[in-house]
């Protein structure tokens, strides 16, 4: 990942593995579908990233 | 919030509705036109609508118009994320959202990426509610700044 980056001149991001991009898109999407969805207000959208082991800088909204 | 208020939410909400549904259904993104048919409102009204979801950032339209190009976290447009169910397909704008389409439609998937790094195919998925697969997916835009550019993050 290292090189990948390098090769093509960008700065490392962040990683989430499947099982959180999972968690994730469920609490995230699970609602998307349905009649009473909003989006997540910023402090609920952090306590989501929170909740599924997302945390430092990269993911402070 | 007003009454009016509230009722133009409420269309713009089913204008939403309809838009995701159709392309669970189809894979395809509708049309103003085809969604103020459906919901028996004037084009003019269901474009405006459009606008107004992306601004909020529920949709993202292609540059100067009102067509749909991602419904998070489906894409109206073919990406290296294919996520499919049963006999229907869709595409994902990013690894993140490929796994969004099952949370989405509250089912199982298998999900085709490719390795950014290597090219390898990645297979992984939602088996029995649960994930699968190996691998990990790389994020480069903080989260703070996901929408300064949506189509790069």
């Amino acid at each position: 990942m290292n090189s990948w980056c390098s090769d093509r001149g960008v700065v490392r991001g962040a990683t989430m593995t499947i099982p959180q991009a999972w968690e994730l898109s469920q609490k995230w999407y699970g609602t998307r579908l349905e009649l009473d969805f909003r989006r997540p207000t910023k402090d609920e959208a952090q306590a989501i990233f929170e909740s599924v082991g997302l945390t430092g800088p990269f993911w402070k909204l | 919030m007003s009454g009016g208020d509230t009722s133009a939410d409420s269309v713009t909400n089913a204008v939403r509705l309809a838009i995701y549904r159709a392309i669970e259904r189809s894979g395809s993104a509708p049309g103003a036109a085809e969604v103020a048919r459906a919901l028996d409102l004037a084009p003019a009204d269901v474009e405006d609508r459009y606008r107004a979801l992306a601004g909020a950032h529920v949709i993202v339209l292609h540059a100067e118009t009102v067509e749909i190009k991602w419904a998070p976290p489906f894409s109206a447009v073919k990406t290296p994320f294919v996520v499919r169910a049963g006999r229907s397909a869709w595409h994902a704008p990013c690894a993140w959202d490929a796994f969004g389409i099952p949370a989405a439609i509250d089912c199982d998937a298998q999900i085709e990426a490719v390795c950014a790094w290597s090219g390898a195919r990645v297979p992984c998925g939602v088996e029995h509610g649960l994930a699968c697969g190996d691998g990990l997916i790389h994020l480069l835009v903080p989260a703070a700044h996901f929408w300064d550019d949506i189509a790069y993050t």
